[in-house]
């Protein structure tokens, strides 16, 4: 009892050590030198987007953007546990449903598409995500206990696409992930499709928990 | 400047509170939702620092924000995907061996 008492103020006392040391550090932090939003706003031009978030993720950080999907490929890679019999093979008893669903589905594509237009990708992908728990959560599809080509293709897509063109660019003389200026629209527009799928899906397959899924069949 | 500080303590307090939970609750559900605690201090700070030019707001740490976002969701259904399965194996929800010894 007594150690468990002296663990919790060792960890209060370090903790507060840890803490005034944040505050100082926020206190002495330096005044910006350059002022980063003049940066990117100048530069927006080039990039050819209009959104200054998204061209700084699919332009200027595309290496970090790539990272971040390859974390959550990997988190849906340990969801996907093939040893885990589990998988929700019994029989959903529910009976959660959601009224006029389809206008709540009408209304969720129609952001979604408003989104991809104001070139929001990843909002968009965490909207068809919504779409997708929506769709479980009434029975209109299943987790299955393994998944069909198409929705591998789907889940991968945003990387390989990354992948293949920023390989494409080294081999023809450009930087890591440099687009061509010819090729630029093309690159982002197949990047946003690809990267707007593949959060879609592998939100949705986090929910689900399973490695696969379907459409409800009648019985 | 001031309302930048103010956030950024608001965000180290939050830090604190989530950091203090993960590391003296046993239960496995509270550990990740003091996991999540942790993340939103730190989109909040970057979110704080971003707005510290008087002009406009930095985009850069808010796109920083919406990776993390994404990163912090796939890493909380990662966690709790591995706490059902330490359950569905132990049935206990936490990681003390006690109880594992007195059962065997």
């Amino acid at each position: 009892m007594s150690t468990s008492v002296l663990r919790v103020i060792l960890i209060i006392v370090l903790l507060s050590i840890f803490e005034l040391g944040l505050a100082i550090a926020i206190f002495l932090m330096p005044e910006p030198t350059i002022s980063m939003t003049e940066l990117v706003h100048s530069q927006l031009s080039e990039t050819e987007m209009t959104h200054s978030m998204t061209a700084l993720l699919l332009n200027y950080r595309s290496m970090d953007m790539l990272l971040g999907l390859a974390v959550l490929f990997s988190a849906l890679l340990g969801v996907w546990n093939r040893n885990d019999t589990t998988v929700s093979q019994k029989p959903d008893d529910s009976d959660f449903s959601i009224p006029s669903l389809h206008w709540i589905l009408m209304l969720i594509v129609l952001t979604t598409s408003i989104m991809f237009w104001t070139e929001r990708y990843l909002v968009a992908g965490a909207l068809l995500a919504g779409c997708g728990i929506l769709l479980r959560l009434n029975h209109l599809i299943q987790p299955q206990p393994t998944a069909g080509l198409s929705l591998r293709l789907g889940l991968s897509s945003a990387l390989l696409v990354f992948l293949s063109i920023a390989l494409a660019t080294m081999v023809s003389g450009y930087h890591w992930l440099e687009y061509p200026e010819d090729w630029m629209n093309e690159f982002i527009l197949l990047i946003a499709v690809s990267l707007t799928i593949s959060i879609g899906l592998t939100l949705t397959m986090l929910f689900f928990g399973a490695p696969g899924m379907s459409w409800h069949k009648e019985k | 400047m001031t309302k930048v500080v103010f956030y950024s303590l608001v965000a180290v307090g939050l830090f604190t509170i989530g950091f203090y939970t993960l590391l003296v609750e046993v239960h496995l559900l509270r550990k990740i939702m003091a996991l999540n605690i942790v993340f939103t201090s730190v989109f909040l700070l970057l979110i704080a620092i971003a707005a510290r030019y008087p002009q406009a707001i930095d985009p850069l740490p808010h796109a920083f924000v919406l990776i993390g976002i994404l990163i912090a969701v796939s890493a909380t259904a990662l966690a709790l995907r591995l706490a059902r399965r330490i359950y569905q194996e132990t049935g206990q929800t936490d990681l003390s061996e006690k109880q594992e010894t007195g059962i065997s």
